[in-house]
C-alpha cells in the first residue's frame, strides 16, 4: 500500500488567474476592495507608462497591513481565506467587499510581476515579497517555485499599509479604462465624518472614518502625477449643491448652502447662503449638548448632464450609483445605524416633499449624505440588547425634525436661486420659440467648432470632453427647436385649412345675402301688421351687420391673394375696419374712438390682410374682455402715432374690460392661452377664444421686426396692448 | 306699361327668386331664366328674337351651373353680351339695356375693360341689388333705351333747350342707342361741366349745405328750374351749370366766379330772405374764398389757385379739370401715395417741397 497525494502543476496559477478574473477592470477593483477590507482610509493607484502594454501599477493603501504570518498563511496559501472566518473588518466593522481568495490572482491577471511591500502598526519590521508570475510554468510542481520574502525597514512616512507594485502590465490602461474601474468601487466610498468646531461655527471633514480612492497616471518619469479618476471629483464634486449644518450649543440649527459654479447672464456664479432652522421658533432643547451635523450632496437626475459639465455616460455612472446607494444615512458615535436612509427608508420625509420645488426633482435617490450624531450618553438613542439595538427616544424626533426641516428649507432656498441660472433656463426654456434663422446659424457654428476640436489631434482630453458635451447639447437643441417648429407648422397648417374653409364659406354665403334681402324687402312692401314689420326691420338690421362682417372677411381674403408686401397706411385700414364694426359697436353699446397723430402713419411693407388680422384680433379680444367684465358702457380707444424720433409706428389699443391680471401678463402671447378671468362670465361669447389670436398676432408682428406687449392703460381703461412696428421708409 | 327685365343667372331658383323680389314692383317685373348652354341661349335670345320681348337684360358674370346634365353651361356673361351687341348693330334685334351683376367683384379684373363697356352698368349683387335704387335704375335705363330706339332728338333726350353744339357734334358720331346712352352717362352726367351735382352746386353758390338748414328749401324752390331732366336723371340729380350762371348774373349782375363765398351767401340771403344759409369757411392753408371746385380726395371746396391740378384731364372741352386742395395736402390724414397717383411730374415736385416742410 502506498500513500499518494495530489500534486499541483504550477500552470494552474495562471489558469486560475485568467478564469477567475475575466476582466482587468474587475481585477483592479478587487484589489481596491482588499484595501477597503483592510480598513484603509485611502487607496492611491499610480499608473506609470500604462497607456501601452508593459507599464507599471502601484497600489498604495493605509490599511492594517500584513505581518509575516498573514503573508505566508494568508496570501501565499491558495484557496483559503481569512474572509470566510472574518466577514466584518476589525476596526471599522466594514462588511468585507472582496471575494475570497481572488486578490492574488487579480495581481497575476494584471501584470507579470508583483512586489508586495507591507507593514503593520504593531510589528517593527516591514516585509517585501516578490512574485514573478512567469515562473509558474506548466510541467513544474507548484511548490517547487520559490518567491523571495525579504524583511525590510519600515517606511517612516506611513504607520501601516500595503503597497502592491505590479510591473510589466499585461494590458494597456487608458484614462477611460481607469475611470471604468471607479464604477466598480464607487459603492465602497464612505463619506468622511464631520468634526464640529465648537467655537468657529464650522464643520470640517474628519478623514478618520472615510474611504477614498484616488487614481493617478503619468507617462514618463519626469512628468507630474496627474489625477485621473478621483471619486471626489467624479461624484461628490459634481453635486449641484452641498447642504451642511449642525446644531449649535444653544440648540439652534445653523445651515449652509453652497452650489457648484453656475452662470447668470453669462457670468460664472457660485451661490452660497446660510439659514437658521429652529423648532417652531424655539431652540431644539433636547438636542443641546449633542454633536449633531449633516452633510448632504444633491444631484439632479435624468439626462441633464449640461448642469454638470460632464458627458452623459459620466452622469450615468453617478446616477446608477445613486440609484443603488443614494439617501441620507445616519451615523451614531462614528458607526452607521442601519435602516436609516436605506433604499426603503425615508426617515427625513424627502419623498413626501418631492414637489416642493416644482420641476426641480427632490428625491432621496438624488441625495447622498449623512446625518451624524455624537451622543455618548445615549440621550437620543438608547442602546438595547437587540442587534438593531437602538430605541428612538423623544430627542430622536427632534433630530429627525431638524434634519428634515433643514434639508427641505435649504433645498427650497437653493431651488429658487437655481431657477435664475443660465443653465436652468437653457434646460427649461420658458417658451418654445420656433427656430429662427439666427438660432440655426448659431447651432451650425457650435457644431463646426466642436467637430474641429474633436478632429484636431492637438486638442486636450479636456477640450474633447467639452466638445462632446457641446455636441450633445446642440443635438438636444436641434431636436427641441425642430419639434417646436414642427408643432408650429402643424398648427399653421390647421389654421390655413380653417382660413380656406372660411374663404369658401364666405363665398358661398354671399350668394344668399341679396336673396334674403329681397325676400325681406318684399314682405316689408306688403302692408303687414306692425309687429311683423317691426320684426322684419330687425331682421333687416341683423342682415346689415352680417353683410358688413362678410364683406370685411371677403376683403381680407381677397387681399390674401396679393402676395406682395406693401407699406400700409394705418389710417386707411383703420377706417375700413371702423366701418365694418360700427354696427356691432352700436348693438353692444361699445364706443370705439380713434386718435391718429402725425403725417404718414405708414407701416413697413406688410400683407394688407395682416392689418385686418391685427385690428380684428385686438377688437375681438377687447370686446370679449368688455363683455366678460359685464361693463355696460364698453370703451375702446385706438391710438396710432409715431415714437419721438419718428422711427417707429406705435399702435395702442385700449379697452375698459376685465383687464389682464399681472400673473397672466407674460403668458397672453403664448399659444392656446386664454385669460381665465373671462370665463367667470358664463356667456358663450366671452369664452369663445381659441387662445391663438394674440399668439398669431405676436408672431406676425415679430416677423415684421415689430413688438407687441402690454402697455400702461390710460385712466378709464383697464388694458392696453402696445404694438410697435417699423415705419415705412421714404422710398 | 310695366318694365320687364330678363335675368339670367346660374344660381338655384330659391336664391335667385329672392334677388328678383327686390327687383319687382308695380312698374318693374323680372323674369328669371336659369342659364342654358351657349347655343341654346344664342338661338333663343337672338335668332328667335326672344330678347325683343324684354325691356332689359340683367346677367350674372359667371355662368357655370345648369339645370340639367344635357345643358353644358360654362361661359361668362360678357361673352354672351358681346354676341348680343353685335346683332344689335347689324339690326337683327332691338337694342336694350344690359346690366351686369356679380357677387365676386374681383372676377371683374379678369376682363378687358372694353368688354365691360358692353354693359350699361355693373352691379355688386350684395351691395347694389339689395338697394331700392336698383329698381329705379333698371327702369331708368329701359326708359332711356326706349327714347333712343324711338330716335328722339338730343334736346328731347336731354329734356333741354340749351345749346349743346359741341356735345351734339360728338353725340351724332355715335350709332347705336347703347353707344349714345353710354356717352351721355359717362361723359355728360358723370363728368362735371355741362351739368353739376348737388355738392358742386352748393360750392359754387358758396353755401355750406351741411350746416344750412334752408338749403333744401332753397334748392327745391329756386334752383329746381335748372335741374337736368333728361335720360337717367331718375338716379342722377344734376343741374345745368349754364342755367345757374345765367340766373346768378340776371339776379346780381356779376359773374358768380369772382364773388367770394361769404359775399355769394350774403347776396342770396338778402335776395331770397333765407336766414338758414351759411357760407363755406375758408379751409386751412387756402387763400381764396371764390370756391369753384371740390377736392378730388377730400371734397374740400377750393379755388383752382389753392389746389394741385390732377392728371385727370378733360376728355371733351365741356368737362372740367379736377384738383387736390392744399388743405388736404396739409392735413395729417393725406396719403402721399394717393395724391401722387393723381399728379403729373411738375405738380409732384411741388408736392415734394411741401412734404419736406412737413417733416
Amino acid at each position: 500500500m502506498e500513500n499518494v497525494s495530489f500534486t499541483v502543476d504550477a500552470g494552474i496559477i495562471n489558469r486560475l488567474g485568467l478564469e477567475l478574473v475575466a476582466k482587468s477592470e474587475t481585477a483592479l477593483a478587487e484589489l481596491i476592495k482588499n484595501s477597503y477590507d483592510a480598513d484603509a482610509n485611502c487607496v492611491r493607484l499610480f499608473f506609470e507608462n500604462a497607456r501601452t502594454e508593459g507599464g507599471n501599477l502601484t497600489i498604495d493603501d493605509d490599511g492594517v497591513g500584513m505581518n509575516r504570518t498573514n503573508l505566508i498563511n494568508g496570501f501565499m496559501r491558495l484557496a483559503t481565506s481569512d474572509k470566510i472566518h472574518n466577514s466584518i473588518s476589525d476596526i471599522y466593522k466594514r462588511p468585507k467587499a472582496g471575494r475570497k481568495g481572488i486578490g492574488r490572482f487579480s495581481t497575476q491577471r494584471l501584470g507579470h510581476k508583483l512586489v508586495i511591500e507591507t507593514q503593520t502598526e504593531d510589528e517593527d519590521d516591514a516585509f517585501s515579497l516578490t512574485i514573478n508570475w512567469d515562473d509558474y510554468q506548466t510541467d513544474k510542481e507548484v511548490s517547487s517555485i520559490k518567491n523571495i520574502l525579504e524583511v525590510t525597514d519600515k517606511n517612516p512616512e506611513k504607520k501601516k499599509g500595503t503597497i502592491l507594485k505590479i510591473t510589466n502590465l499585461r494590458e494597456k490602461w487608458s484614462d477611460a479604462d481607469i475611470k471604468r474601474v471607479y464604477r466598480y468601487v464607487a459603492g465602497l466610498i464612505q463619506p468622511n465624518l464631520l468634526k464640529i468646531a465648537t467655537q468657529g461655527n464650522v464643520i470640517e471633514e474628519d478623514k478618520k472614518e472615510g474611504f477614498e480612492v484616488e487614481f493617478f497616471a503619468r507617462n514618463n518619469h519626469s512628468e507630474e502625477w496627474k489625477k485621473i479618476a478621483d471619486p471626489q471629483v467624479m461624484l461628490l464634486n459634481r453635486a449641484l449643491v452641498v447642504f451642511s449644518g449642525y446644531i449649535d450649543e444653544n440648540g439652534i440649527g445653523k445651515c449652509s448652502i453652497e452650489t457648484k459654479d453656475f452662470h447668470q447672464d453669462g457670468k460664472k456664479y457660485k451661490f452660497s447662503d446660510n439659514i437658521i432652522v429652529t423648532k417652531e421658533n424655539q431652540p431644539y432643547e433636547l438636542l443641546k449638548g449633542t454633536e449633531l451635523a449633516y452633510k448632504i450632496y444633491y444631484f439632479i437626475g435624468g439626462d441633464r448632464n449640461l448642469y454638470y459639465g460632464i458627458t452623459r455616460s459620466e452622469l450615468k455612472i453617478i446616477i446608477d450609483y445613486l440609484d443603488r446607494n443614494g439617501g441620507v444615512k445616519l451615523y451614531r458615535n462614528g458607526f452607521r445605524v442601519a435602516k436609516y436612509g436605506e433604499v426603503e427608508n425615508d426617515w427625513l420625509n424627502i419623498n413626501k416633499n418631492s414637489r416642493i420645488a416644482q420641476g426641480i426633482p427632490f428625491d432621496k435617490n438624488r441625495l447622498l449624505g449623512f446625518v451624524q450624531l455624537i451622543d455618548p450618553k445615549g440621550r437620543v438613542f438608547e442602546e438595547s440588547a437587540g442587534r438593531e439595538g437602538l430605541i428612538e427616544k423623544e430627542a430622536f424626533n427632534d433630530m429627525q425634525n431638524f434634519a428634515s426641516n433643514a434639508l427641505i428649507s435649504s433645498f427650497k432656498n437653493f431651488a429658487s436661486w437655481f431657477r435664475t441660472t443660465d443653465e436652468f433656463k437653457s434646460a427649461n426654456p420658458d417658451k418654445k420659440v420656433a427656430s429662427s434663422s439666427s438660432s440655426i446659424l448659431k447651432i451650425a457654428d457650435d457644431l463646426k467648432v466642436a467637430t474641429k476640436t474633436l478632429s484636431n489631434p492637438d486638442s486636450s482630453d479636456e477640450e474633447k470632453v467639452q466638445a462632446t458635451i457641446t455636441i450633445e447639447q446642440v443635438a438636444k437643441k436641434i431636436v427641441s427647436e425642430t419639434k417646436a417648429a414642427i408643432n408650429e407648422l402643424e398648427m399653421m397648417r390647421v389654421l390655413a385649412g380653417v382660413g380656406l374653409t372660411i374663404a369658401e364659406f364666405i363665398h358661398e354665403i354671399k350668394q344668399f345675402i341679396p336673396s334674403l334681402h329681397g325676400y325681406i324687402n318684399n314682405l316689408l312692401s306688403k302692408n303687414l301688421e306692425s309687429e311683423v314689420i317691426h320684426d322684419l326691420n330687425k331682421m333687416q338690421n341683423v342682415l346689415k351687420s352680417f353683410i358688413s362682417y362678410t364683406s370685411y372677411f371677403d376683403e381680407t381674403i381677397s387681399k390674401n391673394i396679393i402676395r406682395d408686401l406693401k407699406p400700409v397706411d394705418i389710417r386707411g385700414v383703420s377706417k375700413e375696419f371702423m366701418e365694418v364694426v360700427q354696427l356691432d359697436l352700436t348693438r353692444r353699446n361699445i364706443e370705439l374712438k380713434t386718435e391718429f397723430t402725425g403725417y404718414d402713419l405708414i407701416s413697413t411693407p406688410m400683407h394688407p390682410s395682416e392689418w385686418n388680422t391685427i385690428l380684428q384680433n385686438l377688437y375681438s379680444n377687447s370686446k370679449k374682455a368688455i363683455l366678460g367684465s359685464g361693463n355696460r358702457n364698453g370703451k375702446m380707444l385706438l391710438k396710432v402715432y409715431k415714437n419721438s424720433d419718428d422711427a417707429k409706428l406705435i399702435l395702442d389699443f385700449y379697452d375698459n374690460g376685465t383687464g389682464i391680471p399681472v400673473k397672466y401678463q407674460n403668458r397672453i402671447f403664448d399659444a392656446f392661452f386664454t385669460n381665465p378671468e373671462y370665463n367667470q362670465n358664463n356667456s358663450y361669447e366671452s369664452q369663445s377664444g381659441s387662445g391663438l389670436g394674440l399668439y398669431i398676432l405676436s408672431q406676425m408682428i415679430k416677423n415684421r421686426n415689430g413688438s407687441i406687449s402690454i402697455g400702461n392703460p390710460l385712466p378709464d381703461y383697464k388694458t392696453c396692448i402696445h404694438i410697435e412696428l417699423p415705419l415705412a421708409t421714404i422710398n | 306699361m310695366s318694365t320687364k327685365y330678363l335675368y339670367i343667372d346660374d344660381e338655384i331658383e330659391e336664391v335667385v327668386n329672392g334677388i328678383t323680389k327686390n327687383l319687382t314692383s308695380d312698374e318693374l317685373s323680372t323674369v328669371v331664366q336659369r342659364a342654358m348652354s351657349w347655343d341654346t341661349e344664342i338661338t333663343n335670345l337672338i335668332e328667335k328674337r326672344e330678347l325683343d320681348k324684354y325691356d332689359g337684360l340683367l346677367i350674372d358674370l359667371q355662368l357655370k351651373f345648369s339645370t340639367s346634365a344635357s345643358e353644358q353651361v360654362k361661359y361668362f356673361g360678357p361673352d354672351l353680351v358681346q354676341a348680343i351687341r353685335t346683332k344689335v348693330k347689324s339690326g337683327q334685334i332691338n337694342d336694350l339695356p344690359i346690366l351686369l351683376c356679380s357677387s365676386e367683384n374681383k372676377l371683374l379684373d379678369l376682363f378687358d375693360k372694353t368688354s365691360l363697356d358692353l354693359f350699361d352698368k355693373k352691379y355688386d349683387k350684395v351691395k347694389d341689388l339689395s338697394n331700392d335704387s336698383a329698381k329705379t335704375e333698371l327702369i331708368s335705363f329701359s326708359t332711356a333705351y326706349k327714347k333712343l330706339n324711338a330716335q328722339e332728338s338730343l334736346q328731347k333726350i336731354l329734356e333741354t333747350d340749351e345749346d349743346l353744339f359741341e356735345f351734339e357734334l360728338e353725340f351724332n358720331k355715335l350709332k347705336t342707342p347703347h353707344e349714345k346712352i353710354n356717352f351721355i352717362y359717362n361723359q355728360l352726367i358723370l363728368k362735371p361741366g355741362l351739368v353739376i351735382d348737388e355738392s358742386l352746386l352748393a360750392i359754387r353758390l358758396g353755401i355750406d349745405k351741411d350746416t344750412s338748414k334752408d338749403w333744401e328749401e332753397f334748392k327745391n324752390k329756386f334752383l329746381i328750374a335748372f335741374k337736368y331732366e333728361g335720360i337717367l336723371s331718375e338716379f342722377n340729380e344734376r343741374w345745368w351749370q349754364s342755367k345757374v350762371l345765367r340766373w346768378w348774373k340776371g339776379n346780381f349782375n356779376t359773374s358768380l366766379q369772382v364773388v367770394a363765398a361769404s359775399q355769394r351767401v350774403k347776396l342770396l340771403k338778402e335776395k331770397f330772405s333765407l336766414d338758414g344759409l351759411n357760407p363755406l369757411p375758408l379751409p386751412n392753408h387756402h387763400r381764396y374764398e371764390t370756391f369753384w371746385y371740390k377736392c378730388q380726395l377730400s371734397n374740400t371746396p377750393l379755388e383752382s389757385a389753392d389746389g394741385f391740378k390732377t392728371i385727370e384731364m378733360p376728355k371733351y372741352f365741356w368737362q372740367e379739370y379736377s384738383y387736390i386742395s392744399l388743405s388736404h395736402i396739409w392735413s395729417e390724414e393725406r396719403s402721399v401715395a394717393k395724391i401722387k397717383e393723381l399728379l403729373g411730374n411738375y405738380e409732384s415736385e411741388r408736392l415734394d417741397e411741401i412734404i419736406k416742410q412737413q417733416k
